[in-house]
C-alpha cells in the first residue's frame, strides 16, 4: 500500500462524518433505483390498461413516485455537497 | 413461604452465630457471594436494552444455535437466572419461539458448570481476596459515574469482587471449622445418603435461590474435607433440581409461553437429576475416566465434582435435545392459554416488562390488539363483519342490507373493548422501571400516539353514526347512496391497511408506499365533495342533506387518516434507523395535495372546503 492510500484511509478513519454521509448517499441511491423500477412498472401498466379508473389510480401513484424521486435527488445532491465540503 | 423461612431462619442463624464464629464466616461468605451475584446481574442488566437482545435474536434461529447461546451467555455472565429471565421475557413478548427458548435453557444448564470449573480449578488455588479488593475499589468507583454503561461495568467488577470475597470467606471458615467440628462424621453412605443429600442440595438452592451459590458452598466444603465426595455429588444433583423452583417462581408473572418454558426447564432438570441418581455408579466411573484423560489427580475431588456436574447436564442435553420439537408440542397440548378475553390486555405482563426491547414489543402488540378492537367497532357501526370487506362486490352488497342501519352501541363497545386496554397501555408505559434509551423512548411516544389516533377514529365514527342511521332510512335514494359510499370507502381503507400489513415483508419501500394510501384519502375526499356539490346543484339532495354529508365526509377523512397514522407506527415497527433514508422522501400533506391537484385539475377550487 502506498503512502497516499494509507493517508486517505487514515483520513477516512478519523472523519466519521464523511463515512456516514457516503453511507447515506449509498442508501439513498439504492432507494432511488427501486423507485425508478417501480415508476417503469407503473408506466407499463398504464399503457396496457383500458380501465379509466385503474389508469387514474396508477397515474396518482406514478405522480407520487415522481415527487418522491425528486425529493430523493435533492437529498442526494445535498449529501454530495456535504461530502465535497468534508473531503 | 418466604415469611416462614424468615421466621425459622433468623433464630437459627442467631443461634448459629452464638455457637460458632466459623459458622458466622460461612454464612457471611454465602451472603457476600449472593450479594455479588445480585450486583453482577444488575451490571449485565445495564447492557441489556440493545446489544444482548440483538445477539439473542440473531443467535437463536436454530435449536443448536440457541443451545450454544445458552452455554456461552451463562458461562460469560455466570448467572443462569439472568439468562432464564431474559429468555422468558423474550418468549412472553413473542420475540422468541418456545423451541429456541428451550434450547437456551438447556444450554444455560450446561453453562452453569463453568462456574464449578472456575471455582474448583482456579478459585481454590489462589488467594481470591487479593483479587477481590482491587475489583471492589474499581467497581465502586465506576458505580459512582453517571454513564449507564460505566455504571454497569462498575456493578460487574464489584459483583466479581464480592463473589471472590464470598468464596474466600467460605473457604477460610470451612478450613477453620475443621479444628473444632468434623462434619464428615455426619456423612451418610449408600442410597440413603444419596437421597438425603440430594434433598439437602434441593432445599439449600431453594433457600438461596441460586444453584451457583450452592455449588460454591459444596465445592468449598469438599475442598476443606467437610463433606464426602459421594455426598457432594448428591448435593450437586439436588441443587440442579432446586434451581427450577426459581424458574417456576419467575414464570408466574409470564404468559402461557413463559409458563411452558418454565415447565420445560423443570422437566429437563428433573430428568437430568433422576438419570444422575439412577446412574450414579456409572457416572463415578465416567468421571474417573475423564479425570484421567485431563490429567486431574485422583484425589482432586473438587475438579471431579465439576466434571460430574458437566457430565450429567451433558447427558440431559443428549437425551432431551433431539426431542425439543416434540416437547414443544406436548407442552402446547398440556399447558393451554387461559381463554382469551378480547376486552382485557393480552401482552402487558411483568415478564415482558423487564427489558427495554421486550417492553416496547409488548406495548406494540397490545396497541395492535387495541387497533383490532377498534376496527371491530368501526365495522359494526356500519353493520359489517370482517368477512364482508374481503371483496368490493360483497362489501357493496352487505351495505345495501337493511340490517346495516341497526344501531350499534359505540359507547358500550368503547368501554368494553378500548378504554380498559388503552388505560392499561398508558399505565404500563408509565411504570417502566428501566432507564430507556432514546430509541425506546421515541418508540413508546409514537405507540402512545398511535393509541390516541385509534381512539380518535372511534370518536369520529360515533359522530358519523347519527346521520348514517338517519339517512340510511331516508326516502332519498341519493342521500342513502352517498352514506353507503362513505361507509364503503372507510371499509375499503381498512382492507387496504390490512393488505399493506400482510405484504409488508415483500414491500421493498413500505414507508414510501404509505403515501399512496394517504393520497387515496385525499382523492376520495375530493371526489365525495364534488359529488355532493353536483347533487345539490342538480337538486337531487337538499342543501341541509348536503351540509350533513360534507360534515360527515370530514369525519370519514379523519377516520381514515387516523387509522393510517396508527398503522404506520404499529406495522412499520422495525428500527427507525432502517427507515431513515426513506423518511427523507416521504411526502407531507401539502405535497400530497399537490399530487391530487395535478391529477384532478379542478382540485384548487375545492380544497378550501376542508
Amino acid at each position: 500500500m502506498n503512502i497516499i492510500k494509507l493517508v486517505s484511509k487514515l483520513q477516512r478513519f478519523f472523519r466519521p462524518e464523511l463515512k456516514k454521509n457516503k453511507a447515506h448517499a449509498k442508501e439513498l441511491q439504492n432507494i432511488l433505483d427501486k423507485l425508478k423500477k417501480k415508476q417503469q412498472a407503473l408506466e407499463n401498466e398504464i399503457l396496457l390498461n383500458q380501465d379509466p379508473e385503474l389508469i387514474k389510480l396508477f397515474q396518482t401513484e406514478l405522480e407520487i413516485i415522481r415527487m418522491q424521486h425528486q425529493k430523493g435527488i435533492a437529498a442526494l445532491h445535498e449529501i454530495y455537497q456535504n461530502i465535497k465540503s468534508l473531503s | 413461604m418466604q415469611n416462614i423461612l424468615l421466621i425459622l431462619g433468623v433464630p437459627l442463624l442467631i443461634y448459629g452465630f452464638w455457637l460458632s464464629k466459623d459458622f458466622t464466616g460461612i454464612a457471611a461468605g454465602i451472603s457476600i457471594f449472593l450479594f455479588g451475584m445480585l450486583a453482577l446481574e444488575q451490571g449485565f442488566n445495564a447492557f441489556t436494552g440493545g446489544t444482548l437482545e440483538r445477539i439473542l435474536r440473531k443467535t437463536t434461529r436454530t435449536n443448536w444455535r440457541s443451545l450454544w447461546f445458552g452455554i456461552l451467555a451463562t458461562s460469560l455472565m455466570q448467572s443462569s437466572s439472568l439468562v432464564s429471565i431474559i429468555t422468558i421475557s423474550f418468549i412472553s413478548a413473542g420475540l422468541l419461539e418456545l423451541a429456541a427458548g428451550i434450547g437456551v435453557i438447556f444450554g444455560a444448564n450446561l453453562g452453569t458448570s463453568t462456574g464449578a470449573w472456575l471455582i474448583a480449578g482456579f478459585g481454590l488455588k489462589v488467594n481470591l481476596s487479593e483479587y477481590a479488593l482491587p475489583l471492589l475499589v474499581f467497581g465502586i468507583l465506576f458505580i459512582f459515574q453517571g454513564h449507564k454503561k460505566i455504571k454497569g461495568l462498575g456493578y460487574i467488577l464489584a459483583g466479581l469482587g464480592f463473589l471472590f470475597l464470598g468464596i474466600h470467606y467460605m473457604k477460610e471458615s470451612f478450613e477453620a471449622i475443621k479444628e473444632t467440628l468434623d462434619l464428615v462424621e455426619y456423612a451418610i453412605p449408600g442410597i440413603r445418603g444419596l437421597l438425603i443429600y440430594t434433598l439437602m442440595g434441593f432445599a439449600a438452592t431453594i433457600i438461596m435461590q441460586s444453584s451457583h451459590a450452592t455449588m460454591v458452598l459444596i465445592i468449598t466444603a469438599l475442598a476443606a474435607h467437610q463433606i464426602t465426595y459421594e455426598n457432594a455429588l448428591a448435593l450437586a444433583i439436588g441443587s440442579n433440581v432446586g434451581t427450577t423452583v426459581t424458574a417456576i417462581l419467575g414464570s408466574l408473572g409470564a404468559n402461557v409461553e413463559g409458563k411452558r418454558l418454565a415447565a420445560a426447564h423443570f422437566l429437563f432438570n428433573m430428568v437430568t437429576g433422576l438419570l444422575a441418581l439412577a446412574l450414579i455408579k456409572y457416572f463415578e466411573v465416567c468421571v474417573d475416566w475423564v479425570a484421567q484423560i485431563l490429567t486431574i489427580a485422583d484425589d482432586n475431588y473438587t475438579l471431579k465434582l465439576a466434571i460430574f456436574h458437566s457430565l450429567f447436564n451433558l447427558l440431559g442435553i443428549m437425551v432431551l435435545f433431539p426431542f425439543i420439537d416434540k416437547l414443544v408440542k406436548v407442552l402446547e397440548k398440556t399447558i393451554k392459554p387461559a381463554k382469551s378475553n378480547i376486552f382485557k390486555p393480552k401482552y402487558l405482563n411483568n415478564s415482558a416488562a423487564g427489558f427495554p426491547e421486550t417492553f416496547v414489543e409488548s406495548v406494540r402488540l397490545e396497541t395492535i390488539h387495541l387497533y383490532e378492537n377498534a376496527i371491530h367497532i368501526v365495522l359494526k357501526t356500519f353493520g359489517l363483519h370482517r368477512r364482508d370487506i374481503l371483496d368490493n362486490d360483497l362489501l357493496w352488497a352487505a351495505l345495501q342490507k337493511e340490517s346495516t342501519r341497526s344501531y350499534y352501541d359505540i359507547d358500550g363497545g368503547y368501554e368494553k373493548r378500548i378504554k380498559g386496554i388503552f388505560s392499561a397501555i398508558i399505565e404500563f408505559i408509565s411504570q417502566a422501571t428501566f432507564s430507556r434509551e432514546l430509541e425506546q423512548s421515541s418508540k413508546l411516544y409514537w405507540l402512545r400516539n398511535s393509541g390516541r389516533h385509534i381512539v380518535e377514529a372511534i370518536k369520529d365514527t360515533k359522530h358519523l353514526q347519527k346521520n348514517w342511521i338517519r339517512y340510511g332510512r331516508s326516502p332519498s335514494t341519493e342521500a342513502r347512496h352517498e352514506y353507503q359510499k362513505i361507509a364503503f370507502q372507510i371499509a375499503l381503507m381498512i382492507r387496504e391497511i390490512e393488505q399493506f400489513r400482510q405484504k409488508i415483508d415483500q414491500n421493498e419501500l413500505p414507508l414510501l408506499s404509505l403515501d399512496s394510501l394517504k393520497s387515496k384519502i385525499e382523492d376520495d375526499d375530493l371526489q365525495v365533495t364534488r359529488q355532493i356539490e353536483k347533487l345539490i346543484r342538480e337538486k337531487k339532495i337538499t342543501s341541509q342533506t348536503g351540509s350533513s354529508l360534507i360534515n360527515d365526509s370530514a369525519y370519514m377523512y379523519s377516520i381514515k387518516s387516523n387509522l393510517v397514522k396508527a398503522a404506520e407506527t404499529l406495522f412499520l415497527h422495525k428500527s427507525p434507523q432502517m427507515f431513515r433514508p426513506e423518511l427523507k422522501l416521504t411526502l407531507d400533506d401539502s405535497e400530497i395535495k399537490q399530487v391530487i391537484e395535478k391529477i384532478n385539475p379542478a382540485y384548487g377550487q375545492n380544497s378550501d372546503i376542508n
